[in-house]
């Protein structure tokens, strides 16, 4: 079984390096590969802070590395042409938006009042004429992704981080999972897969995480697994994003249900409570099977 | 709980740094490492570096979380290795030495002859005077490393490897852990430890290698658990040290390989032990046994 992980930034480094290093993307290969092998990761969906970067790793290890990038000014006039061009491009396979709360908007207002602007109306269409999968960096706000479910019946949306406000950059809803009824509505929406990503901190109960196993069950019962996958976005978590650790105060500091990249990719991979089926399907099978990536 | 491995050779590069400055290298396998510790909340590593400079500069920079294991078979006929490893317990950097006898990569049938014709009992002795812990590599040489411990009983011996042949640099033993009990043998002797690192490579099951728990068990009763450190030895279950590239022998795939942290989450995950058996494999036995972390 491959192994893939569907959200990494590139992970920073520990040492103080010269930011204009020559040697940068090396180095965050290195630790990348460091990373991946560690735990037993075989390919990565690479989710760049240096798009620059990511393009270099897709194309020198293309069973390795795809890229999920950001669209480009969401203004601009050639955006359609810009989203097709990305579609046309080997190892891409999807973009990403966010509309959700994010660290500058912490109520999702700004973002939100972007959406009800129709800020967002021409990528949808434009993914949705290419066929480009669309992550949305939704966080707390699954209602939005709703609407656009329904407005683009043959868009492809993931919702990216299961729609759910997460530390360390949110504090979690009261309880933890109090979203969880918003999310599984969007089961009814035949385009709508989720990146099953930071689970583990909404559990109270450290590895296994088995207070989130009811939670895991019901989304396996709503969506089917051939709709999840897993992901571990494990920089955010640790506070290692991109060269310059930009995350670094928020993620190295202790937080509620902080959890290593291991106990992320076992709490799945050596769960009681799934199938093997399952477990295949969470952890490269749906990755494979909707985003057409790794080849088999 | 506070995880040490106790065993890291320098960790696997991938691309080709052939270009660069040593400087350069030895800053990158220190990230390298360092990444090796977070990825699997480790807290420190003892450095099995074959790059010396590298290793000691790594321990010196990083205190807190490396300390050095020399390996001593060439410099053993060093006129003066009294006074090198007097120098070296007085470093701080250094916390322990190694002998490789029974590792058919060097030869063994040499190093035994070697061992057997008084090579190392200079070395022996002066770990012993200077308090200077010592990695025993004796796979399928147990009942010889009995008689040697015996003979120093104020050196600390701890044996490499579990003593017990693994893939991918030997093969397994029929069935794997044939010579376990003589392994379990050598706690009669308290100055003896076992470097518990291999053991997934010697399971015949897939994650949890249940089949390993037994061995296992009978180890944690026979040593207790201060006595036991948890290893990964990780690059040489990759084929890869440092900037070394492939490692000869070494196959890219084989019956035993295993990632860093299947090596870990084993013993996390082993139901036959007690919390603090975990915690003593995984940490307290290099505390207790190598005084360092």
């Amino acid at each position: 079984m491959k192994v893939v992980d569907a959200q990494l930034h590139e992970l920073g480094p520990r040492l103080d390096w010269p930011d204009d290093s020559p040697a940068r993307h090396d180095v965050l290969s290195e630790i990348l590969f460091a990373w991946m092998d560690a735990v037993g990761i075989d390919a990565v969906v690479i989710h760049p802070h240096d798009p620059e970067y990511g393009q270099k790793m897709i194309e020198t290890y293309p069973d390795k590395f795809a890229g999920v990038f950001g669209p480009g000014d969401l203004d601009a006039p050639d955006l359609d042409a810009n989203i097709q061009r990305l579609r046309e491009r080997p190892g891409t396979i999807g973009v990403r938006a966010s509309f959700g709360k994010l660290l500058s908007d912490l109520t999702g207002e700004i973002a939100e009042a972007k959406f009800r602007a129709g800020t967002y109306d021409r990528l949808f269409a434009a993914c949705e004429e290419h066929q480009m999968p669309l992550f949305c960096a939704a966080f707390g706000r699954c209602d939005l992704v709703d609407e656009v479910a329904q407005r683009h019946p043959d868009l492809t949306l993931i919702v990216d981080h299961l729609g759910m406000a997460q530390p360390p950059f949110h504090p979690r809803d009261t309880p933890p999972w109090a979203k969880i009824g918003e999310l599984l509505a969007l089961a009814r929406h035949p385009n709508v897969a989720v990146k099953v990503c930071g689970a583990p901190v909404l559990s109270g109960a450290g590895y296994p995480f088995a207070d989130n196993n009811k939670y895991l069950r019901q989304m396996i019962d709503a969506f089917g697994a051939e709709r999840l996958f897993w992901a571990s976005d494990i920089g955010r978590f640790h506070g290692r994003l991109g060269w310059e650790n930009g995350s670094a105060p928020v993620g190295q500091a202790p937080y509620p249900g902080k959890h290593s990249y291991a106990e992320s990719l076992f709490s799945i991979r050596e769960s009681r409570e799934l199938t093997q089926n399952e477990k295949e399907l969470l952890l490269g099978g749906t990755v494979q099977q909707l985003l057409g990536w790794p080849a088999q | 709980m506070r995880m040490i491995d106790a065993q890291l050779h320098e960790p696997s590069i991938w691309l080709d740094w052939s270009d660069v400055s040593s400087e350069l290298k030895r800053r990158l396998l220190t990230e390298v490492a360092l990444a090796h510790l977070e990825t699997s909340g480790l807290e420190r590593a003892l450095l099995f570096a074959t790059d010396l400079d590298w290793g000691r500069e790594a321990a010196a920079a990083h205190p807190d979380k490396f300390a050095l294991v020399v390996r001593g078979n060439v410099i053993a006929e060093d006129e003066d290795i009294e006074a090198q490893i007097e120098q070296a317990a007085a470093d701080p950097t250094i916390v322990a030495w190694r002998l490789v006898i029974g590792y058919r990569g060097s030869d063994p049938e040499a190093e035994i002859n070697r061992l057997n014709a008084g090579v190392y009992d200079r070395t022996f002795a002066a770990c012993e005077r200077h308090g200077m812990p010592l990695f025993f590599f004796m796979s399928r040489r147990l009942t010889r490393a009995a008689e040697i411990v015996q003979r120093y009983p104020g050196l600390t011996f701890i044996i490499d490897h579990l003593g017990i042949p693994q893939p991918p640099l030997d093969p397994r033993d029929v069935p794997p852990f044939k010579s376990l009990d003589e392994l379990t043998a050598l706690a009669a002797f308290p100055n003896v430890g076992v470097k518990v690192c291999g053991a997934v490579a010697l399971s015949e099951q897939p994650y949890p290698h249940a089949d390993v728990w037994p061995a296992l068990r009978a180890l944690v009763d026979a040593f207790g658990a201060d006595r036991l450190l948890w290893a990964s030895d990780i690059s040489r279950f990759a084929g890869k040290i440092g900037f070394h590239g492939q490692m000869g022998g070494v196959p890219t795939d084989y019956d035993g390989k295993h990632s860093l942290f299947d090596s870990l989450r084993f013993i996390l995950d082993a139901e036959v032990l007690k919390q603090e058996e975990k915690e003593g494999i995984l940490g307290g036995g290099v505390r207790s046994m190598v005084g360092w972390g």
